[in-house]
């Protein structure tokens, strides 16, 4: 398994892991979605927010289009069923991107801004990985919320989604 | 930068670099506060800690054909949390250096392995080893919301800033 190839395993992954994620959160009472838990940027509604802008501001860096995207708190979509058609997109966005990998181009350094204006330059094999880290780790923070708020755990495991997709 | 050996030797340190952290954090609170039930899928933070090594136990025994111990996912391998913190740097100290040996060749290797929930796997090892690591960034994504829910700041565990943490600490040296 080379480089793109795993990149293009985790982006079909990161977007399994979300399903699951927000149709435990639909289950969810938009009071218990926007909750006040103590986690890091709060609620999960707030922290479902937050995966959403670093994901678009990374994918865009990389794209080096304009993100949209102004703080790492922003709430992008009040709404749930609206942050999940946001989020479907983006996910969609990031299968293409590692779509279109080439195996010479994947650690081609990306120049950016970082969001004070900063100049910035990173390779690009370095931003997937620690984007997808970043979106496990805060999937765990809403997975911990979502058993707290009285949802059932829901297994998020790369392997369970390999296991899955070859009974397909 | 490679896949395979380089990507999975940076994801060993950046494991031990977390997991540091996130025990020096968990070392602030008391002994009360990291076992109780917090209604996480492993309850409390001493639970989830616990989870992981188990976790990773299981993992590295199989990948090197040794047993591993571990009877089921929720065990409590250390109730005492200084014992349980030593067994966590020597079990992240095997993982790097499992992850430095590692050779190109090895990327090839399909393990085969019972699960404990869903039958026999035959998986690639990159995918086990990214399996693995994915793994203990989700259960400190867990303890990290729990720590935070405490009233303290957690640390921030993001592999770029570890990665500009090395590259700082190798550009002053």
């Amino acid at each position: 398994m080379n480089t793109v190839e795993m990149f293009r395993k985790l982006a079909g992954f990161n977007a399994w892991a979300n399903g699951k994620i927000y149709e435990s959160c639909a289950a969810l009472s938009d009071d218990a979605l926007r909750e006040d838990r103590g986690a890091f940027f709060g609620s999960i509604l707030a922290t479902l927010n937050h995966l959403l802008v670093v994901d678009r501001g990374w994918i865009s860096r990389v794209e080096g289009v304009e993100s949209g995207v102004k703080s790492l708190d922003q709430i992008l979509h009040d709404d749930l069923a609206e942050l999940r058609r946001a989020r479907e997109a983006e996910d969609a966005r990031l299968i293409r991107l590692c779509d279109g990998l080439t195996q010479d181009s994947v650690d081609r350094v990306v120049s950016y801004e970082f969001m004070d204006g900063t100049p910035a330059e990173t390779p690009l094999d370095v931003i997937l990985i620690t984007l997808f880290n970043h979106q496990t780790h805060h999937r765990g923070q809403i997975h911990a919320m979502l058993t707290q708020a009285g949802r059932p755990s829901l297994d998020l495991d790369i392997i369970v989604h390999d296991f899955e997709r070859e009974a397909a | 930068m490679e896949l395979g050996v380089q990507y999975f030797r940076t994801l060993a340190r950046y494991n031990a670099w977390a997991n540091i952290r996130l025990y020096d954090a968990c070392a602030q609170l008391s002994d009360t506060d990291r076992r109780r039930d917090r209604k996480a899928f492993f309850g409390s933070i001493h639970g989830t800690l616990n989870h992981l090594l188990a976790g990773d136990r299981i993992w590295m025994g199989r990948i090197q054909h040794r047993e591993h111990g571990v009877t089921r996912l929720d065990e409590i391998l250390f109730d005492d949390f200084e014992e349980l913190r030593t067994a966590r740097t020597a079990e992240d100290r095997g993982i790097l250096t499992y992850a430095d040996g590692l050779a190109a060749e090895d990327m090839l290797t399909i393990l085969e392995y019972q699960s404990f929930t869903a039958g026999v796997g035959k998986t690639p090892l990159p995918l086990i080893l990214g399996h693995m690591f994915n793994h203990q960034t989700h259960h400190r994504g867990q303890a990290h919301a729990m720590l935070s829910q405490t009233g303290m700041t957690p640390p921030s565990l993001d592999l770029l800033f570890y990665l500009r943490e090395m590259e700082d600490a190798a550009s002053t040296a």
